[in-house]
């Protein structure tokens, strides 16, 4: 034991999923053509000017409330200023000393401990463009320049990787279920940067380091975890930690020190003098919080208080707004809550994935989720036969039932008829007959396969498997 | 205030710009001459006056969340000194 | 009949009556612009464009069609951005830049059926008094072309003072469409700051900036400034109020005409004192009452301004770094070469000197002293001339301390020519309008210009004002 407590603060920046950007009409949009969502006042021509996307503002202020912070009724426009080819103004438009959202918290849980991470901000500002690096020259795409970005600062009250990773978790939850940002990791629109440093108990804070950039989950933790391992190396070696901006490569789980810049920390901010101020009535955040849906969290107390879900079970479900969503839809129409949640958890959820921790595509609307277990649950298919339905009525509008039809996946369950097919195969097969008569009950499960085989899995497996051993001990 | 060469090329450095020995000597006495006008302005106690940033008091300026005509890519890359078929082109960036 | 002399009125009224046409016009503008090509007033010539305009508007107007300027000849300064037409700011970083888009107010023009026949030189991204830091050329003064034309926009007021063309757009940042205006004896409007829309305007210093017209006459100015003033959703600060709070002054009787002691300093010249102090007297003999007020915090306004607009120049100015547009330097082998090479190479001395007095005042540890203090001083300016203007019509002073110099005087001290803008800056300061017209000559012939400020969206006051004075002092 190094004797080191870490002490890590996030800056996480997520795209808001507004139809066009934050200043011009161009489009928000991920995975298109490199610049074609671009105009003169998102490429930084000359003369242009910048107006403010409403909906940009409300969703910012939807999640404010969302987690709790303290909206600002007078909030403002800064130039941050800096020089590199994805800024093509040469400045940020952000917000420097009066945000939009002040405070606030999130409620996390860490094996099995609950915890409370502060927010200190909410600002509003422009995303950057894209740079393309080839050999010897960087292509850059202004595509997302301008796309409107919430930067959330914490306070520095998370003290592990796991502490951070499940911060983070609950925040993209959060602003899921507002519906402010479709927060995937993959696309870039939530992105991480880790505030890190050591110290010994009791002892004042360490020198920190800020790692910039992570676009994955897995990316923070694995940053983290390094971070930790450097910074500790060095303190027990007696050497200083340097505050400096890193990054962390991906590809050989190490961080590195950025190209030092001698003028990185002057942005020389100033007051926006194209934009105007923002100023909100109690009115107007009050319409907005109350267009907030029933939060990850009210949801998940409710599945288990009401509904009787696990915990493990309720923060799987509630996971993702859509999941949550078709849970409930799926309940509202009848379905068992327990047989629901389960049947999400192993069907849907595998069908459903699309990009890892990026969140689930749901094809499926409760009515036809709660049909569907019921036509399980009445035997009418099997679980594997299951899949077949889904398949089939995903993103259609389709029922379980027509689509048993049209796929004649109705299961047989007449047992009259069933133990004429189960004797054909017994006499079609004696060897393994005399084996289950020898005491060798394995050849039980080769039979109801045969018998699966046979009648393309339609057959109920249950009263097959019933039959198969009267006959044989007949 | 004293400015001195430090200022200078500190200054040419936020602003993206190499001066010669000359330039910066002649650009040391023109900060003097225009920073000691500021002295004009410490006659007033600022603790108790706003800062004015904008001269409108108009506020919540804004704009509808609807797409507008896409703007033809080519009119853009077209002003650009370097580019290829649908990026601007720059000697490669090291972070 | 010299053509190129005529008033847009008069202009107007002879293409209604079928005596000229617009294409005629057009002809005698361009053919004038080539006689003139040693002013160095334009920077580009639109001669097949303007043509094709000219015949438009001839053909609108034959099937009976009116616009407020269908086939008027004018010029826009070229730090407006004219989509097609190359937009240089008159500096070698833009000098290959064609913009992809029309300014709001180029559309407008357009719109009332204006030609527009070429672009106008000016100092170098507006940044200057005298027209002498243009990449290219100088523009010589209209009167004489050994003085400087004014500056910035002093290719605008050079044009329409020798016929070049029969009104101009400028821009006015801290006095640079009324200073030229002045110098060249044309009568030149800056309008309240958000009347006319920034949309395309090549910014400078964003909170002071101001489109406006220079013309012959106070009317010519007004028919202009009509078709180009109003809302634009496109420009978050401009105003989406009443423009028209002025009142169109036909009597000076009951007129409260405000004198502040700030600007008749004693070291202000004889000449020009007296040319100021004789229009005066011509409104007090109209009627008009002379109040004397002050504006207290008049020597602030010159560090004031050098501070604000510097530091926005700065900001607005660090976009051209030889990636989008414009020019590249040569040889670039990093992203920083770029940066460096191509700022150092493309942008000439003056705006090198505003850049970096503007990063400066912003920078680290300066913000407070300097740019923080200036926007408070800017509170107080606002504050005594809404004071002063409470009790008046309008303030009248001195557009420039002196008359058109001679070219060169300030190469020495650079700093020594803002303090030319003495009278100018305080407005922009607080954002009010302000009209320059002639009212006299110094001994050498050269015109000297009085500048009436008025009230926010007053501009009318001005403009029938400032007509009142044409039309009595001509007599």
């Amino acid at each position: 034991m190094s004797g080191f407590i870490p002490t890590i603060g996030l800056e996480v920046h997520c795209e808001l999923k507004t139809e066009t950007k934050l200043f011009c009409s161009c489009r928000n949009a991920f995975g298109s053509e490199p610049n074609t969502n671009t105009c003169p006042i998102c490429s930084g021509h000359p003369g242009v000017l910048p107006v403010i996307n409403r909906k940009a503002v409300e969703y910012t202020v939807k999640a404010g409330c969302a987690i709790g912070c303290r909206i600002s009724r007078y909030s403002k426009w800064d130039r941050k200023n800096y020089f590199y080819p994805d800024l093509p103004k040469a400045w940020q438009t952000s917000q420097y000393d009066l945000p939009l959202c002040v405070g606030g918290e999130v409620k996390i849980n860490v094996n099995g401990e609950e915890k409370t991470v502060r927010l200190n901000r909410i600002h509003l500002e422009e995303d950057a463009g894209k740079l393309v690096h080839g050999a010897g020259t960087t292509a850059v795409d202004y595509n997302r320049c301008g796309v409107p970005l919430m930067e959330c600062v914490t306070e520095p009250d998370m003290h592990s990787a796991d502490e951070a990773v499940a911060f983070l978790e609950e925040l993209s939850a959060i602003f899921r279920y507002a519906g402010v940002s479709d927060c995937r990791m993959q696309e870039g629109s939530i992105r991480a940067d880790v505030n890190l440093s050591l110290s010994r108990p009791g002892e004042p804070l360490g020198t920190r380091t800020e790692t910039k950039n992570l676009n994955s989950f897995r990316s923070v933790r694995r940053a983290i975890e390094a971070e930790i391992r450097r910074q500790t190396e060095l303190l027990e070696r007696g050497e200083k930690v340097v505050q400096e901006t890193r990054r962390f490569d991906d590809a050989t789980g190490e961080g590195y020190g950025m190209r030092s810049k001698e003028d990185a920390q002057d942005y020389r901010y100033f007051p926006e003098p194209d934009l105007m101020p923002v100023v909100l009535g109690d009115e107007d955040v009050e319409r907005i919080r109350a267009s907030l849906p029933e939060l990850a969290s009210d949801r998940r107390r409710r599945y288990m208080s009401e509904l009787g879900l696990a915990e493990y079970d309720a923060r799987l479900i509630t996971g993702d707004p859509a999941i949550a969503d078709l849970f409930d839809g799926a309940v509202g129409a009848g379905a068992n809550a327990k047989k629901a949640a389960n049947y999400i958890m192993s069907e849907i959820m595998r069908k459903g994935k699309t990009a890892g921790e990026d969140g689930v595509v749901i094809g499926i609307s409760g009515v036809q989720l709660a049909e569907l277990i019921a036509l399980v649950e009445k035997g009418d298919i099997n679980l594997v036969s299951s899949r077949d339905v889904l398949d089939k009525i995903w993103m259609t509008a389709m029922t379980p039932s027509a689509a048993v039809s049209e796929l004649g996946l109705k299961q047989n369950n007449d047992a009259g008829e069933i133990e004429k097919l189960v004797r054909d195969i017994i006499a079609a097969n004696p060897g393994p007959a005399a084996d289950f008569r020898k005491g060798n009950e394995k050849v039980l499960s080769f039979f109801v396969g045969q018998l699966m085989k046979a009648t393309k899995g339609k057959t109920n497996p249950k009263i097959a498997g019933e039959l198969v051993r009267k006959v044989l001990s007949e | 205030m004293e400015i001195n060469r430090e200022i200078i090329e500190h200054t040419a450095k936020l602003s993206r710009i190499e001066l010669t020995d000359e330039e910066e000597k002649a650009m040391e006495k023109h900060f003097a001459s225009v920073l000691g006008w500021v002295d004009t302005l410490n006659g007033f106690d600022a603790s108790s006056v706003p800062a004015t940033a904008h001269i409108l008091d108009a506020v919540n300026v804004f704009r509808e969340d609807v797409a507008g005509k896409p703007f033809d890519r080519e009119k853009l890359l077209y002003c650009a000194p370097e580019r290829d078929e649908n990026s601007y082109i720059v000697p490669r960036v090291v972070e | 009949m010299d053509v190129t002399k005529l008033t847009i009125k008069q202009l107007m009224d002879a293409m209604d009556a079928g005596e000229l046409s617009s294409a005629e016009a057009t002809r005698a503008t361009l053919d004038r612009i080539k006689e003139c090509e040693d002013l160095g007033a334009y920077v580009t010539v639109c001669e097949k464009e303007a043509m094709a305009a000219a015949e438009r508007a001839d053909k609108a107007r034959a099937e009976g069609r009116r616009a407020p300027l269908l086939g008027v000849p004018v010029a826009v300064k070229d730090n407006i951005c004219t989509e097609g037409v190359r937009t240089t700011c008159a500096s070698r970083f833009l000098e290959n830049y064609v913009p992809p888009y029309d300014a709001f107010v180029v559309k407008k023009l357009k719109e009332a059926g204006a030609v527009i026949v070429g672009k106008t030189n000016m100092d170098e991204f507006a940044m200057g008094s005298g027209s002498e830091y243009s990449a290219f050329y100088r523009v010589r003064n209209a009167i004489d072309p050994e003085r400087v034309a004014g500056g910035s926009s002093g290719g605008s007021a050079c044009a329409v003072a020798s016929g070049q063309a029969f009104a101009a757009l400028g821009s006015d940042t801290g006095g640079s469409i009324r200073q030229p205006a002045s110098f060249n004896g044309a009568t030149g409007l800056k309008p309240t700051y958000s009347a006319v829309s920034r949309n395309g305007l090549v910014a400078f210093a964003s909170s002071l900036d101001q489109i406006g017209p220079i013309a012959r006459t106070a009317d010519d100015c007004r028919r202009v400034y009509n078709v180009i003033k109003g809302h634009d959703a496109g420009d978050s600060t401009s105003y989406a109020g009443d423009l028209d709070m002025g009142e169109h002054i036909t009597s000076l009787k009951g007129r409260r005409i405000g004198i502040a002691k700030e600007f008749f300093p004693d070291a202000l010249g004889g000449k020009v004192r007296e040319a100021v102090e004789k229009a005066i007297k011509f409104y007090e003999d109209g009627g008009a009452e002379i109040v004397e007020t002050s504006i207290g915090s008049f020597d602030m306004a010159l560090a004031c301004y050098y501070i604000i607009s510097s530091a926005e120049a700065s900001s607005n100015l660090s976009r051209y770094d030889g990636v989008k547009y414009g020019r590249r330097a040569e040889g670039c082998k990093t992203i920083d070469d770029v940066y460096y090479k191509s700022r150092t190479q493309f942008f000439g001395a003056e705006v090198k000197r505003r850049m970096m007095l503007g990063n400066f005042v912003l920078s680290s540890g300066y913000y407070d002293a300097f740019y923080l203090r200036a926007s408070k001083a800017r509170t107080l300016i606002k504050r005594d001339f809404e004071a002063a203007l409470s009790d008046c019509d309008a303030l009248i002073c001195p557009t420039a301390p002196t008359t058109a110099y001679k070219s060169g005087s300030n190469a020495e001290d650079p700093a020594a020519a803002y303090l030319g803008d003495v009278f100018t800056v305080p407005v922009n300061i607080a954002g009010l309008p302000a009209l320059s017209v002639k009212c006299g000559e110094d001994s050498d012939g050269l015109p000297i210009g009085m500048q009436l400020i008025g009230r926010q969206y007053c501009e009318e006051t001005l403009l029938s004002l400032a007509e009142i004075y044409e039309k009595g002092a001509a007599k």
